[in-house]
């Protein structure tokens, strides 16, 4: 099938099924009260049930819906990285005056779009936004595929590849390999920006049609010689061949070259040449766009912060947004919820940070290890859908630097991680798998004023989150979505 | 004291976690005072596999395990099937398993040779068939085995004989015989990924007695406190249902 030109959406005007549009108006009916009975009976944020059900009844509402974005869309997806990448790109765009949609809730699949999305649709399916309005989507691997099959955004954006939850998505090529085909469908009026550190997603730049962007890290002060063991895509795409690695930044992530063929990572549109990391209170950052040099201090910590503000910058540039606003849009941005969460109670402080794959998880622990001292830490591990329910995972994860940290583990798999801690060589490890009594045992056993780590896996994360909103220390994620 | 322990593949072969296994080997011989040295065997030659006292290898995603058989069946094969008759304790897992039996049939009907240790082969029953993945638990010499399994080819014994274990839960070699893995000697093959060891002290022990009474005779392995892998293994069990 053709896909029409620009931001296109297929065939749902066709004359010849007048059923469509009432369909669609049935659709957005049920949606709608799907949505309110969701959030009366306290179910959920109402952040993906709308969408599941408008998109069962008209199964094109998505698209529909995209095409009466005025500016477009652009599609933000990659293992990690998604939810800080679109929101940075959300706050630079704002910054730049512009009004923007924007799925914040990290609900990234098509039901969660929809859903968004239906917040702003009248009954008869007409889009409520602003004539300069632009919307920045967050999408899962997985869903892209299913969203391009109905929208053409301007640009994608694609963060990293990692190996993450086998059970649900595959193996990393398998994943690479659904994308490439997918952007072989899309005219050239698409612009794929891609990082150019990721040898797998460099790659997807390769035989494409349209215009590629690429971004990358230069600084060799934070090279380190040889790329980790839990590095996934370390191999040349045409020869069968290890890459040769002049700088290794993380995961498989850096500056490669193969041996045998001599392809290499692609010259960089836009690049951070100066990194500085300050812990939890974030990261200073050079950054060259072309013509322009900018330095902004990140509020979101760590290396890998430095890439989604690099990817959040290019798609930025690529739309034109002004360097001031570049800057003030990445300053502004403070963690998603989960993704580096602080909160205080009583004396004592804690940090929410997700880990789900890792890669993920081991630049989370540089974070703690960076911090020194002794550590108080509870590690939450889930194997629920979202999470993944194979846990072998954590077996690729250097918990070995947490040495000399007093550790709880929680959750429905808090035994696994019990395991791994012990066979990292750590000691005194207390399991409880409630999270609740998991969270009140870490934070008793812990001096006044100490700050608590908490790593949990993405249900963990949100088990948690609910913990602290029934005590009033934090918001519910949708309401914080609605402020 | 002292065992040899070969990682064969880390980087290729590393796609389940499998590392698990080494890490926990290396830990429980430490923790009774057994020195352990760590070799990572890449591609290339293999000199010293009479050194070897347990060789393990994990699973690697497609592509990587067309470069880890070449590799194993043309290079590496012959020293370490002579080393494997000879009583080297192996355990391989997924891909690694495949690997070890006589060819994998991948779902394009392209056959990948085997280095022919374990009576077994595997044939992947084509695209868009359903993978075997999900928690599972085995009975292997009266005791159960937990793990995670996740594999698209199914593996036929040539004598169910040699199975490791039986099935209580899952899908094991094929998701028809309820046979789980594959021995031969001092050799296994399974699919269970948790990481397998930590999860399952005893197999864990099982091997390096094995390795102890062959390079030094031993014939008793000290007791250690399994408490916290015993909660893990229990609830396992109870997740998968059993």
């Amino acid at each position: 099938m053709p896909v029409s030109a620009g931001n296109g959406t297929r065939g749902v005007d066709d004359p010849r099924i007048p059923f469509s549009r009432l369909r669609r108006i049935v659709a957005i009916l049920l949606a709608k009260i799907a949505g309110a009975f969701s959030r009366r009976l306290q179910q959920g944020g109402g952040t993906a049930l709308p969408g599941l059900v408008a998109e069962h009844i008209s199964p094109d509402l998505l698209g529909f819906l995209l095409s009466q974005v005025p500016a477009g869309a652009i599609f933000v997806t990659g293992t990690n990285g998604k939810t800080t990448t679109a929101a940075l790109l959300r706050n630079i765009l704002a910054a730049d005056g512009r009004t923007v949609l924007h799925n914040a809730t990290g609900s990234n699949l098509t039901r969660g779009v929809l859903s968004m999305l239906l917040a702003h649709t009248a009954w008869h399916g007409g889009l409520r936004v602003a004539p300069d309005g632009i919307a920045v989507l967050e999408l899962d691997e997985a869903a892209i595929v299913q969203a391009l099959r109905q929208h053409q955004p301007s640009s994608i954006v694609v963060t990293n590849l990692f190996r993450d939850q086998l059970d649900r998505y595959g193996e990393v090529q398998t994943i690479a390999a659904g994308l490439r085909s997918a952007f072989a469908q899309l005219d050239a009026s698409t612009a794929l920006l891609l990082n150019a550190d990721d040898p797998l997603v460099a790659s997807l730049g390769e035989a494409y049609g349209g215009p590629v962007r690429y971004f990358g890290l230069d600084d060799p002060n934070l090279a380190r010689d040889d790329i980790e063991l839990a590095a996934d895509s370390h191999y040349c795409p045409h020869e069968a061949t290890p890459l040769r690695y002049a700088a290794a930044y993380y995961g498989h992530l850096g500056e490669y070259v193969c041996p045998v063929c001599g392809w290499q990572r692609p010259e960089r549109d836009v690049r951070v040449t100066k990194v500085v990391l300050h812990g939890f209170a974030g990261v200073d950052l050079t950054v060259s766009v072309p013509r322009e040099n900018f330095r902004v201090r990140l509020r979101v910590p760590g290396l890998y912060n430095a890439y989604n503000a690099l990817a959040a910058t290019t798609a930025a540039w690529r739309l034109e947004a002004a360097a001031e606003a570049i800057a003030a849009g990445l300053n502004a941005t403070i963690p998603a919820f989960g993704r580096a969460e602080f909160i205080e109670f009583g004396e004592r402080k804690a940090w929410l940070l997700l880990i789900k794959n890792p890669v993920g998880a081991n630049q989370v622990l540089r974070l703690l290890a960076a911090e020194g001292g002794s550590l108080h830490v509870l590690a939450i591990l889930q194997d629920r859908a979202a999470d993944g329910h194979d846990v072998s995972w954590i077996w690729d994860v250097d918990f070995e630097c947490l040495a000399s940290a007093a550790l709880t583990a929680g959750g429905r798999r808090a035994e696994d991680m019990a395991v791994r801690l012990k066979y990292a060589g750590l000691e005194d490890i207390t399991v409880l798998r409630d999270i609740a009594n998991a969270f009140d045992h870490a934070a008793e056993t812990m001096p006044a004023h100490k700050t608590l780590f908490i790593l949990a896996t993405y249900t963990g994360m949100l088990e948690m989150r609910r913990v602290w909103a029934e005590r009033g220390l934090v918001r519910q994620f949708w309401e914080e979505d609605l402020a | 004291m002292k065992l040899v322990i070969g990682h064969l593949y880390p980087r290729l072969m590393n796609m389940y976690a499998d590392r698990g296994n080494v890490i926990c080997l290396e830990q429980r011989c430490r923790w009774r005072g057994i020195d352990v040295e760590v070799r990572s065997l890449s591609p290339g030659p293999l000199h010293n596999a009479a050194e070897l006292d347990l060789l393990l290898v994990g699973g690697g995603q497609d592509r990587e395990q067309l470069l880890a058989s070449r590799d194993l069946v043309e290079t590496k094969g012959p020293v370490l099937r002579d080393a494997m008759r000879d009583g080297l304790v192996a355990l391989a897992v997924c891909g690694g398993y495949q690997l070890f039996g006589e060819y994998y049939r991948d779902h394009t009907g392209v056959e990948l040779r085997g280095i022919e240790v374990l009576p077994a082969h595997t044939a992947h029953p084509g695209e868009g068939t359903q993978r075997c993945i999900g928690n599972i638990v085995t009975t292997w010499k009266g005791r159960k085995l937990v793990g995670f399994e996740n594999h698209g080819g199914r593996t036929y014994l040539h004598d169910t004989a040699a199975a490791l274990a039986t099935v209580e839960n899952g899908f094991g070699n094929n998701g028809e015989d309820r046979t789980e893995g594959a021995q031969w000697r001092n050799v296994y093959g399974t699919y269970l990924h948790g990481s397998l060891l930590p999860k399952n002290p005893a197999f864990a022990d099982h091997l390096i007695l094995q390795a102890l009474q062959r390079r030094h005779g031993a014939a008793l392995l000290p007791p250690l406190d399994d408490a916290v892998e015993a909660s893990a293994h229990e609830r396992a069990l109870k997740i998968a249902g059993r």
